[in-house]
């Protein structure tokens, strides 16, 4: 990437910008044991300045909410909740996935950042520093529009299985209701 | 004296059959000898797809999901990738007949009880599909035919529902002791639906509903 200094700008003004995301989305995991590929669909929904809800729909319905500190599951009918702070993987998920979805990613300091270009991308490639969430991932590639909304994140394992996010149909700064963030 | 030393030694080795076989096994008588299913496979042994579950797992009140790849990957084995809901990978497994080898495993599921455990598990599930030895079979009535397995100090029963095509009840059994219980909706050539798996002693309960994945989209 040539310029990055206007790159880091023009997501600052998009995170700065932006109160609100929803999206649909597609997750294709290759899972290179059994050559194959687990692909599942949703819909994301993201309010400032912590609200995430993580919805998958096909083949299985499951709800990731995350709200103000606290993580629920709703996992056919059940809802389970957890203090992202008193669980290691929850906090570092809440951190992972707020980082990329609200474009906020320099900010953070797990990470080392490197800047590429794709002939239809600009393009982070994002390498975890602390030793936990190495034990996860390996990297990730966050892939920006020309709003610099995130087009595509890629998230490759130490096992080097990836799993590549396509969001799709994307509404910014849309009313969006504070119950969505609320599983019971 | 060497008539009755051979005497001897079979009634101590019917004892110690009868002694250590479950109960349920004493009972049961063995089939004909016409009988033709020479083994009992719980899963398909098409190489082409993969069969997807998504499981969840009770402990102690506690939940958790996960979701389960499993393919036979070549002649002699299959391979298992178990992923959160969210789809990083936890831990891959290759079963033959002569390993059950893990890898990729996060750090907070390294440990060796539970990896004891899943090898146990699939190694019961596995059975029919990985191994050549062929069961005991028995009869308890024209509607079901019972197989039995042993593998070191465990034995297996396969409880199988001839007009169903089901197995509904496999027990694991080290000595007097029942290890696991587990269901099996139905068998080949579909693959199950659904299996659940109960480990009485552990308070642990563990079941895997057959997902249908999309394959029509593609992220590329």
């Amino acid at each position: 990437m040539q310029d990055t200094l206007a790159f880091k700008s023009g997501l600052e003004q998009f995170s700065k910008n932006t109160h609100s995301i929803q999206s649909d989305f597609i997750q294709e995991k290759k899972l290179k044991m059994l050559n194959d590929k687990a692909i599942s669909k949703g819909r994301l929904y993201f309010k400032k300045e912590n609200k995430l809800r993580w919805e998958y729909e096909d083949p299985y319905q499951y709800i990731v909410a995350m709200n103000n500190g606290k993580v629920m599951l709703k996992d056919e009918g059940k809802v389970t909740t957890y203090d992202a702070n008193a669980n290691k993987l929850f906090l570092e998920l809440n951190d992972i996935l707020l980082t990329c979805i609200n474009g906020n990613i320099f900010q953070t300091k797990k990470f080392s950042f490197k800047f590429l270009e794709t002939e239809k991308n600009k393009a982070v490639e994002m390498t975890p520093l602390n030793s936990s969430m190495k034990n996860f991932i390996d990297k990730i590639i966050l892939y920006f529009d020309a709003d610099f909304s995130v087009a595509k994140a890629e998230m490759i394992e130490p096992s080097k299985n990836s799993t590549i996010i396509v969001f799709k149909n994307k509404k910014l700064n849309a009313e969006i209701p504070e119950n969505l963030f609320i599983l019971n | 004296m060497r008539k009755s030393l051979r005497i001897f030694s079979f009634l101590t080795s019917l004892f110690f059959i009868v002694s250590c076989a479950p109960k349920v096994v004493q009972t049961l008588k063995p089939v004909g000898e016409n009988f033709n299913q020479e083994q009992l496979r719980l899963f398909t042994n098409d190489t082409s797809e993969s069969m997807v579950y998504k499981s969840s797992l009770d402990y102690r009140g506690k939940n958790f999901s996960s979701v389960i790849y499993l393919k036979k990957t070549d002649e002699h084995s299959f391979s298992m990738v178990l992923m959160s809901t969210f789809g990083n990978t936890m831990l891959e497994g290759t079963f033959s007949k002569d390993s059950f080898v893990f890898k990729n495993v996060v750090s907070y599921l390294n440990r060796k009880p539970l990896l004891d455990l899943i090898e146990h598990d699939w190694r019961i599930l596995l059975r029919g599909n990985l191994f050549d030895a062929r069961p005991q079979i028995y009869s308890e009535s024209e509607q079901q035919t019972v197989y039995q397995f042993n593998d070191k100090n465990t034995t297996s029963l396969y409880y199988y529902s001839i007009g169903k095509g089901t197995v509904e009840l496999i027990e694991s059994f080290s000595g007097k002791s029942k290890k696991a219980i587990l269901n099996i909706d139905r068998m080949p050539p579909k693959s199950p639906e659904s299996i659940s798996i109960e480990h009485p002693g552990m308070g642990l309960k563990i079941e895997m509903t057959r997902l249908k994945v999309p394959t029509d989209d593609s992220v590329e």
